[in-house]
């Protein structure tokens, strides 16, 4: 939109009624956040554009030199035209006055070109000093360089200082009274003047004016209107797509080999989620990767879909998903697409892995080591960084691999109001990461990463983009006499399983190697190949003659595969008289099915139990036997099961019913027992003390030597505390053994739980 | 995409496919900076290891050639991650040089400030070195130049060592060329040395390592130090100088245990050097008898520890190790890369032998079955005495008969572990036994009459693993071993490797007990001898020579 010189509109409001459609859409477009929920007229358009939040956030979409223009406003006394503007950022109008239309479009300032004023959120969310400008003063100067002069040298020192902000300086008693006369130190002299003004008891500010006098006008020391260069190593081309693409088709394979691992032994889901460093470890031993590669490659395939939190049983475990079977479909070119576009558009910050939490929300949070996989990597500046930091890529000559240092200040440019510090390492993650994806090569951007910068590009796009460059598969291999077998180039997925089967891999990349031994030949055998199968798939997946030794080895593994047979059984039947077992199997008992393991052994599934049951309705005469052969007699136990308990008339009384003499004893016994216990107990002040424990064995081991009674404090193991007249009899290896006369018998007692011994004259 | 005959993997293992048209220059372009592996009959690999990567730096290389090369013969697109290690690596060499300064003697020279900081604050480091000259400079205790590489390297900073040599005491040495002539490869691997200043000559066995030291001495025309592995070895390198070299008996001084003459070339043995006494190696002397302006080591793989640490201290004279293998068991690659010195001349076997150097050689590996009744003893015995029941067992020494009767005629080796195997294989064979207990004279008597034809077949312990010299043994027959060692493989290959006058099929034969730990061990070693790009082939002993 264009400000119209004839209206001059007196609200935001006001000015927004007067804008065209197109206009308002562009508004709307840039600052989507104004139209959810729809607002229902244009001064509730209006507030919302003018409230803090949704200002913050167009704010924070802006540049570097866009909020310097802003800061640059809300500093300048009002009414501001763009040439004032101008000259406050030191910058030619050409350049400020389209980036102002720019700020007007985005309705961050309304008003006339001769006029503008920044909306109050402005004002609001850059803080008190903007550009380091202290308050606007309503006093009167007159001639501020005569003003300065007269406070002196030392004191024009002091207005140096605050000049280029922060404005604000500490002094004792800043607000007492001084006259131009009674003036005496350099702070005294521009109080008086009011060069400083006092802000509270012991701060004094520098005013705006003054500021913006001593600045030359200039609102700001220096400003940025293009983004800083980008510059870096040179290097070739040609080599960058090569390298790129050499990492990104690592990057599928390591995807690859992780999730086969995870498949096979799924690690468990930590309590706050994540994947446990241990596991990672030993993972990235397994995939023969870094442990913060691994990480990332986890990340990417987690961000991709392809392996997931399942709860089995009681358990949650990390497992690959069905996603992870589609991917497998695809081509290479797909497949790296795929984890492209996953990563690409993902929350995750994968740079996080491994350091604390300083936004968790308890102590012990932030205390904690974030996990690979842990729900809180996720950060919603991620992905704007990464599609900045691949622009900055883009916009780099070709040729040329930026810096990371330039490539983090062009970000820090385009941003500089979003994450600080964590916008930089964010920027190096990206990175790092473009760089394993394959997306950079030598650190410049491949030519297949390009589809990135434009909107959304589609899957089938980068694929495209990389195919070129991805080796066509191969179904051929080359065996060699070292029992290893070459696969010149990514395999055929069917060839690879079979070749799995039957070969370890050991070493991986364009090509890989695979080793035959008797482990791995046996794995196939186990799975259920033959030798025969085996030697007809090596002849007719080898480029190249068969290796003697190979086949040597497939046929001696086969020689001796399955020479011992294990299976179970539930009853085995022996019988010197041949005969009888083969009456025995022809005459086909129901129920029971029987075979043969030798002449003389018969087993069968069913428990010997009915074996025996039917052998003897079919007339024959068994002997049950147990394991090691000794023979089974079996009486017929009959069954019984436990009476239920009923409840009585008892167990609804409001008090309890008589008790059985039995029981009245007991409870008498108890009673006398502590008495006596009472009566012999050591006197308080001495009880409550509890002995030191070489004390307790040296009183207790005596008491065992000379049979007399001792009192001991017991702590049973539920905690309770309880003391006892025991007489010991022996004291040894932790234990105390001793007569309880209250129970009549002797009982045991852990030296460790006696917190108190004592003696008693006998 | 290209369709090169290199496939770059992402574990820096190259694999060169070698019926490629291109696979013979590829071969030529990575050989400088890649150790090979394995090199069966179709795809070789090369490994990228930071010492080869700075083996290439000390010859020259630089990363930039490595990565073109790399790119240059790749199939596939080469991982970006390696290529920047890489970089990391080579430039990591070099970066503190040792030099010797005007003033104030050996120093260390850095050309990255940050990297001599580094190193300086290292605890280990500190004591060899003495004040900072400036900030680029610190003082390097001469008697540390030795420790202070080894330190460097651990640490993955590499010194350039370019202090050089003392010239020693000049000695007239030249080469008697009476109707032989220094091979094109001894030549350049002397060349290559000489260039380099110290450092280590790679060359399979039979390659005319012997040739390459005595050339290296004649070039230095100073006195030589040489050690070897033993006495046997010793009078080896004796007969050499003598035959090859103006050197006179008189000049030639033996240092054993035998005799400890020192003269203006010495031959010292390590085991020798590496007596003690009381905890004092005792012959210390050697290394300072005379002013050696060259110490050669021979079998460099088997340097002991102690040898190492002596070197430490003769940095200032120049050295050369030989070797058929830079792959120690020991893992301390590292100690030679900077105690000798960098490799300085590598030649595949293949390559050699392809040029008619050595005989080819086919291995056959016989499986012979235990008899029931020793499956038995075997099952139950102590795992510690499975090996030698299973090396040992009868079936093999039938074999043995088998294969000599066979191989009449043809001059023929046995190999064992076992002396009583090894004295029953003689009765059998009907031919003499050299094992430990045979005395230097006797051990020489019986080489040379093997050598003339007077005897063609000899049973041999493990005492003539190393440094032997027995030129027309075609046959060879491998009975029993230590623990499946690559090492020990290639010294009994070495023996049948030795060039032969009719240009015929050396064969070498080990033979097995199947279905035991002798048999896992086997196959440890053929591992190795497939690797080499030795055809294999593996028989059952009834349908041997079927």
């Amino acid at each position: 939109m264009t400000t119209s010189e004839r209206y001059r509109p007196r609200t935001l409001a006001e000015a927004l009624r007067s804008w065209d459609d197109a206009a308002l859409g562009t508004l709307l477009q840039h600052r989507p956040d104004l139209a959810v929920p729809i607002p229902a007229d244009t001064s509730q358009l209006s507030a919302r554009a003018t409230g803090n939040a949704s200002a913050a956030r167009a704010i924070n979409r802006l540049d570097e030199f866009g909020v310097d223009l802003l800061e640059a406003l809300s500093a300048l006394p009002e009414p501001v035209t763009v040439a004032d503007l101008a000259a406050g950022v030191d910058q030619p109008f050409d350049i400020v006055q389209p980036r102002v239309v720019e700020l007007l479009n985005l309705a961050l300032v309304w008003g006339t070109e001769d006029d503008l004023r920044p909306i109050r959120a402005v004002h609001e969310l850059l803080g008190p000093t903007p550009a380091g400008l202290g308050p606007i003063t309503t006093r009167h100067f007159g001639d501020l360089d005569k003003l300065i002069a007269e406070a002196g040298p030392e004191a024009r020192e002091v207005l140096d200082k605050l000049t280029w902000g922060p404005p604000t300086g500490t002094v004792e008693k800043a607000e007492r009274p001084v006259t131009i006369a009674s003036a005496r130190t350099p702070i005294e002299k521009l109080l008086a003047r009011g060069l400083v003004v006092p802000r509270d008891p012991t701060t004094v500010v520098l005013p705006r004016q003054i500021g913006l006098h001593l600045r030359g006008g200039r609102v700001l020391a220096s400003t940025r209107p293009t983004p800083p260069p980008l510059d870096g190593k040179t290097v070739m081309a040609s080599i960058v797509d090569r390298a790129a693409a050499g990492a990104a088709l690592d990057l599928v394979r390591q995807v690859d080999r992780a999730l086969e691992q995870i498949g096979l032994e799924p690690p468990p889901v930590l309590r706050t989620g994540g994947i446990g460093v241990r596991e990672l470890r030993s993972l990235a031993n397994k995939v023969g990767a870094e442990e913060a590669t691994t990480g990332a490659v986890l990340e990417i395939a987690y961000a991709a879909g392809l392996v997931a939190a399942v709860e089995v049983g009681t358990n949650e475990l990390w497992l690959p998903t069905n996603a992870y079977d589609d991917w497998l479909e695809l081509d290479l070119a797909h497949r790296w697409a795929h984890l492209v576009t996953a990563w690409f558009g993902g929350l995750r910050a994968i740079g996080l892995i491994g350091r604390r939490d300083s936004g968790g929300a308890t102590a012990a949070a932030r205390e904690r080591l974030i996990n690979a996989l842990a729900p809180d990597l996720e950060r919603l500046l991620a992905p704007e960084v990464r599609v900045l930091t691949l622009n900055a890529l883009g916009e780099t000559a070709n040729g040329i691999a930026p810096s990371t240092h330039s490539v983090v200040t062009w970000v820090a440019w385009h941003r500089p109001r979003r994450g600080g510090q964590f916008r930089d390492e964010l920027v190096e993650w990206a990175l790092t990461e473009a760089a394993l994806l394959g997306l950079t090569g030598l650190g410049a951007l491949a030519t297949h990463g390009r589809p990135l910068l434009e909107q959304e590009p589609t899957m089938d796009e980068l694929a495209e983009a990389i195919r070129p460059l991805v080796p066509e598969p191969v179904s051929e291999i080359l065996l060699q006499a070292d029992l290893t077998a070459v696969a010149p180039g990514p395999l055929v997925r069917s060839v690879q399983d079979d070749l799995s089967a039957m070969a370890d891999v050991e070493s991986q990349g364009g090509a890989a190697v695979y080793r035959f031994s008797e482990g791995s030949v046996r794995r196939a055998f186990d799975l259920g190949r033959t030798a025969d199968q085996l030697h007809k798939w090596l002849a007719e997946h080898s480029r190249t003659p068969v290796p003697q030794p190979l086949t040597y080895l497939v046929d001696d593994v086969a020689r001796r595969h399955g020479v011992l047979r294990l299976g179970t059984a539930s009853t085995y039947l022996r019988c010197d008289d041949e005969n009888v077992l083969t009456h025995l199997i022809s005459s086909n008992l129901p129920g029971v099915r029987f075979r043969r393991l030798a002449p003389t052994v018969v087993v069968s599934p069913s428990p010997p139990d009915m074996v025996l049951a039917r052998l003897r309705e079919a007339g024959l005469a068994p002997l049950a036997e147990s394991f090691d052969g000794v023979l089974h007699v079996s009486t017929a136990a009959t069954r019984r099961g436990d009476p239920p308990r009923r409840r009585t008339s008892r167990d609804f009384a409001d008090s309890p019913a008589d008790l059985t003499i039995d029981q009245v004893k007991a409870v008498i016994e108890k009673v006398r027992a502590g008495d006596r216990l009472a009566a012999d107990r050591p006197s308080d002040e001495v009880a409550s003390e509890p002995t030191a424990p070489a004390e307790t064995i040296a009183v207790l081991s005596n008491a065992a030597e000379a049979h007399t009674r001792t009192w001991i404090s017991y702590v049973d193991h539920n905690g309770t505390a309880s003391e006892r007249i025991v007489e010991p009899t022996r004291v040894a290896d932790g234990w105390l053994t001793a007569y309880d006369p209250a129970t009549n018998q002797p009982h045991t007692y852990a030296l460790h739980r006696i917190s108190a011994a004592r003696a008693m004259e006998s | 995409m290209t369709d090169g005959p290199l496939i770059v993997q992402s574990d820096k293992t190259l694999l060169l496919e070698t019926a490629h048209p291109e696979a013979g220059a590829c071969r030529k372009a990575i050989a400088p900076f890649s150790e090979l592996e394995r090199a069966p009959e179709h795809v070789h690999t090369y490994r990228l290891t930071p010492l080869g990567l700075w083996n290439a730096r000390a010859a020259g290389h630089d990363a930039e050639q490595v990565i073109d090369v790399l790119l240059r013969y790749s199939r596939y697109p080469v991982p970006h991650s390696l290529l920047v290690d890489i970089a990391e690596t080579l430039d990591r060499y070099g970066r503190l040089r040792l030099e010797k300064h005007p003033e104030h003697g050996l120093v260390l020279v850095t050309t990255d400030r940050p990297v001599l900081e580094e190193v300086l604050r290292s605890a280990k480091i500190k004591p060899m070195l003495g004040e900072r000259i400036d900030d680029d400079t610190v003082l390097v205790h001469p008697s540390e130049r030795g420790h202070l590489k080894q330190t460097l390297l651990k640490l993955g900073w590499p010194a350039e060592d370019l202090a050089g040599y003392v010239d020693g005491e000049a000695h007239a040495i030249e080469l008697v060329k009476d109707g032989w002539d220094l091979r094109p490869y001894q030549e350049q691997a002397v060349e290559s040395f000489w260039h380099g200043g110290s450092g280590v000559v790679v060359l399979p066995c039979g390659a005319g390592k012997t040739i390459v030291g005595a050339a290296a001495m004649a070039q230095a025309s100073a006195t030589t130090l040489i050690l070897v592995t033993n006495t046997v070895s010793a009078r080896q390198w004796k007969d050499e100088l003598l035959k090859r070299t103006t050197l006179t008996e008189d000049e030639i001084g033996e240092y054993s245990g035998a005799r400890k003459e020192i003269r203006p070339v010495t031959i010292a043995t390590y085991q020798v050097m590496t007596t003690r006494r009381k905890g004092v190696y005792t012959h210390l002397e050697v290394f300072d008898a005379r002013d050696w302006g060259l110490i050669v080591y021979d079998e460099v793989h088997l340097l002991p520890a102690p040898i190492f640490r002596m070197t430490a201290d003769l940095q200032t004279r120049r050295r050369i190790g030989l070797t058929a293998t830079l792959v120690r068991e020991d893992g301390r690659e590292g100690d030679v890369f900077s105690l000798i010195g960098p490799k300085r001349y590598d030649a595949p076997w293949k390559d050699i032998e392809a040029q008619g150097w050595i005989a080819p050689a086919d291995c056959i590996e016989v499986r012979v079955d235990l008899e029931q009744s020793e499956r038995f003893v075997y099952a139950t015995a102590e795992p510690e005495d499975r090996y030698r029941l299973a090396a040992s067992t009868p079936a093999k020494s039938r074999l043995v008969r088998r294969i000599a009767d066979h191989h009449a005629g043809e001059p023929l080796l046995v190999i064992g572990q076992y002396i009583d195997q090894l004295d029953e294989l003689g009765e059998r064979l009907e031919c003499p036994v050299i094992k430990g207990e045979t005395t230097v004279k006797e051990r020489q008597r019986l080489f040379q009459a093997f050598r003339t034809g007077e005897i063609t077949r000899l049973v041999v312990s493990k005492v003539a693993n190393f440094s032997i010299d027995l030129p027309e043994a075609s046959v060879a027959i491998q009975v029993s071993g230590t623990f499946g060692s690559r090492q020990e493989e290639a010294q009994r290959l070495g023996r049948v490797l030795r060039p032969k006058g009719d240009g015929r099929t050396a064969r070498f034969y080990s033979i097995v007990a199947r279905d035991t730990i002798d048999a896992e061990f086997a196959a440890h070693r053929q591992r190795f001898l497939a690797e080499q790009g030795y055809a294999y082939t593996i028989v059952d002993a009834e349908n041997l020579f079927a």
